[in-house]
């Protein structure tokens, strides 16, 4: 008998894999606050979470106690869920549980094209009980191998704001409505040189299937190496769309309490986690796919099953768990990079973005698009390329006018250094110049 | 059966649609919204068995996605007008822009439904949020009487609702029945596409084992400017398929019957709207970019402002509006 027409092989292979990521994602979310807060722990020579195992006090399970604190997202959890579910009054009651929802769901979503374990060959068989027919074939083991590929990845990607705006307007409070706006406003920003270093991608594998992209990689060799200066770029705008160190002016304690999520809490606070986590991890895959070869290994140990060639389960494993080795190499690169530097102002934010990252990806996606087109699109012509442009980038950046704001003034003899004893009166001279309030006082004697 | 879709039924439908929408428009005292709506949704409906009836002539019945899309976008364009509260008319906006998308997806052009979520729900609307989040009260006003009365009450429903279903009934019936003065639309298939991507085609054969390292796609006769001619690729039904060229200007023919004929060989959908717009309409293009332009270069003027002082010209400024200052420019602090 012959199984309904939308019954395929690739849709039982797309659920199989759906199920297996969104549980990992969901795990591996709750266990990145752990390393997160060891990561930390370890940059400010401390212990970290090293209490909670998995004894639920009970004398019997002597063994499962401690365990380095590996059972303290789980407590985490369960806290989460005992919390009072809190509103404050005046919100918005709709759009203030919305918030939260239009945050998870658009991050949990985006995975779907990420081709985790490529191509796998299902032979033909029938399900028994059913006595349906499946015709087996070439699968791709991703969520949806749909045809735009990357695309999707990009409109899911510029989705994911709203749910940040809608929680910061609905809690009915000026912090939580600015650090929305200052979100916005980033992640509108940060999605120009997004694309325009994922152009310069498809510029060069000439396919938006990601299966094409790791087949171009495995090949030519990774992208990262080709193109640097875009991989580094791309990074760069990935964290700041998952609104992380040094670009979380969304929730930066000293100004905004925390942000568009000061008013939640509870388990609603917890999907904002759940959300940023799971953004981070599709972004690191997209990473992975776009620059690192996907589930490809280089040089001595690459081997013959983690080609696109092999299609077989054990390669599909492989594949899989190589990935998400990458996977978690980049979440750990993030928080290295989130607990190491400092978090940006806002208005340095947005000069990075649109006066530094959006002309040199500009550059980048032009100079490609030239090369490819004369036909030099092998990777020593584009390192060649990026070494032209780093060069011309250092030469050019001393003549480039200096920013108006934000100058280091010496303090001494500056307005705000009164004398001994003196008391200091400085007035605005421009009614518009915000820096220049009125300030009275003197040294302490 | 074609009477059935005359423009008769057609305008009726939508005169029945103009009525609900018109109803279903907020207004100052007793408004029947919920009547309105339901009559609306009749009108629509009757327009939609219409153009049903007549896609069922030739066998293509839209499928249940086709429904459950345009129900969404229908109905959330109607609260999009009607609702009193601005934010949630943006947020309506946007799902309307998802559930055209997913229609468009229906058309097998994802690249278009795609970009329409990434233009309009992911740039265009979200600043028309921010605007209307700053302009309006804080989300405490949940009362529609604490609401500005330009919120509440919809200036002119019967106009509004009349001229936009006259458009709608041009539009219906010129797409129910066709207009005899426009050209048809040229249709090329994606098989004769693929002669003005050579590289796609060699890259795809190479990689199926159809051509080997030393040979190359044939060209025509060089051009009279010296340059070669175009690559002798014809996957049109019925044509020769990829000449390929080897060793001393031998030629050899390789077609889609071929067995190993790579089956992914074929012309995307963006590829196809690239080649629509850049082969279409360069010059659209061009204009567009530098409206884009324009636009941007005006944002930049407006943003421009002049900050240039100089610390110490500051300090000149404020001891010059302070007299009796003890500070100078030249002070050195603690003397």
């Amino acid at each position: 008998m012959d199984a309904p027409s939308f019954i395929t092989a690739q849709l039982l292979v797309s659920v199989v894999v759906i199920l297996a990521v969104v549980h990992l994602i969901l795990v591996l979310a709750g266990y990145c606050t752990y390393f997160e807060r060891k990561v930390s722990a370890y940059i400010q020579d401390r212990i970290g979470p090293n209490r909670v195992g998995f004894d639920l006090n009970l004398p019997a399970l002597w063994f499962l106690k401690g365990l380095w604190g590996l059972g303290q997202p789980l407590a985490d959890g369960l806290k989460f869920m005992l919390k009072e579910d809190y509103r404050p009054k005046g919100a918005d009651k709709i759009l203030f549980s919305l918030g939260p929802i239009a945050c998870v769901i658009p991050a949990l979503i985006g995975f779907a094209i990420i081709p985790w374990g490529g191509t796998v060959e299902v032979p033909s068989f029938t399900i028994p009980l059913l006595n349906w027919h499946i015709e087996g074939g070439p699968c791709v083991v991703a969520g949806a191998p749909i045809n735009v590929g990357v695309i999707y990845l990009l409109a899911v990607g510029s989705l994911s704001i709203y749910g940040i705006t809608l929680a910061g307007w609905a809690s009915n409070n000026k912090y939580s409505f600015l650090g929305a706006l200052r979100a916005s406003a980033q992640m509108i920003s940060y999605e120009i040189p997004l694309g325009l270093c994922l152009l310069t991608v498809l510029l060069l594998t000439g396919s938006l299937l990601p299966e094409k992209i790791i087949e171009h990689q495995v090949t030519h060799g990774w992208l990262v190496l080709a193109h640097p200066i875009a991989a580094i770029l791309f990074f760069t705008c990935v964290l700041a769309e998952c609104n992380r160190t040094p670009f979380d002016n969304a929730e930066c304690e000293q100004e905004l309490v925390g942000g568009y999520h000061t008013e939640y809490g509870a388990m609603r606070w917890a999907l904002f986690f759940l959300a940023e986590y799971s953004h981070m991890i599709t972004s690191s895959a997209f990473f992975a796919l776009l620059f690192l070869g996907g589930y490809h290994l280089p040089l001595g140990i690459e081997h013959h099953l983690l080609t696109p060639e092999s299609t077989g389960v054990l390669a599909m494993l492989l594949k899989f768990h190589v990935f998400i080795a990458k996977v978690l190499a980049i979440i750990f690169l993030m928080m290295l990079v989130r607990w190491s530097i400092p978090r940006l102002k806002f208005d340095q934010i947005m000069a990075v973005a649109w006066q530094g990252m959006i002309p040199i990806s500009l550059v980048i996606v032009v100079g490609t698009a030239v090369l490819v087109h004369t036909g030099r699109a092998g990777t020593l012509w584009m390192l060649a390329f990026n070494g032209a442009l780093a060069a011309a980038i250092s030469i050019l950046l001393p003549l480039m006018p200096r920013a108006t704001s934000n100058k280091r003034v010496r303090l001494a003899g500056s307005r705000w250094y009164p004398a001994l004893g003196e008391v200091a009166r400085t007035q605005s001279v421009d009614p518009r110049a915000l820096e220049d309030r009125p300030y009275e006082g003197s040294l302490p004697a | 059966m074609d009477g059935l879709v005359s423009p008769i039924l057609l305008y009726l439908g939508c005169a029945i649609g103009a009525v609900g929408v018109c109803m279903a428009l907020p207004r100052k005292g007793v408004s029947p919204q919920l009547l309105g709506a339901l009559i609306a949704a009749v009108g629509v409906g009757g327009v939609f068995l219409g153009l049903g009836l007549r896609s069922a002539e030739n066998g293509t019945l839209p499928n249940f996605h086709f429904y459950l899309f345009t129900i969404l976008a229908l109905g959330s364009a109607l609260r999009v007008i009607s609702h009193p509260r601005p934010v949630y008319a943006a947020l309506y906006f946007v799902l309307t822009i998802v559930a055209s998308s997913g229609l468009y997806v229906l058309l097998s052009a994802e690249f278009m439904a795609f970009a329409l979520i990434i233009v309009y729900a992911g740039a265009i609307l979200i600043t028309y949020l921010f605007v209307i989040m700053l302009a309006t009260e804080s989300p405490t006003a949940d009362q529609v009487e604490a609401l500005a009365e330009y919120d509440r009450y919809s200036r002119e429903p019967v106009l509004a609702a009349v001229v936009g279903f006259i458009l709608v009934a041009a539009m219906t019936t010129m797409l129910a029945r066709g207009v005899q003065t426009l050209p048809p639309p040229t249709e090329v298939s994606t098989q004769q596409q693929l002669a003005l991507l050579p590289g796609k085609v060699e890259r795809a054969l190479r990689q199926a084992g159809l051509m080997t390292a030393d040979e190359r796609i044939a060209r025509g006769p060089d051009r009279a400017d010296g340059t070669p001619g175009a690559p002798m690729i014809d996957l049109s039904g019925g044509g020769y398929g990829v000449q390929i060229a080897y060793g001393q200007g031998q030629v050899r023919t390789v077609g889609p019957d071929h067995p190993n004929w790579p089956r992914d060989l074929y012309v995307t959908n963006p590829e196809g709207v690239g080649f629509a717009l850049l082969n279409g309409a360069p010059g659209a293009i061009e204009v567009a970019g530098v409206i884009l332009l324009m636009a941007m270069l005006g944002a930049v003027v407006l943003a421009r402002k002049k900050v240039e002082l100089d610390e110490a010209e500051k300090l000149a400024a404020q001891s010059r509006h302070l007299p009796d200052s003890p500070l100078s420019p030249v002070h050195g602090g603690a003397a």
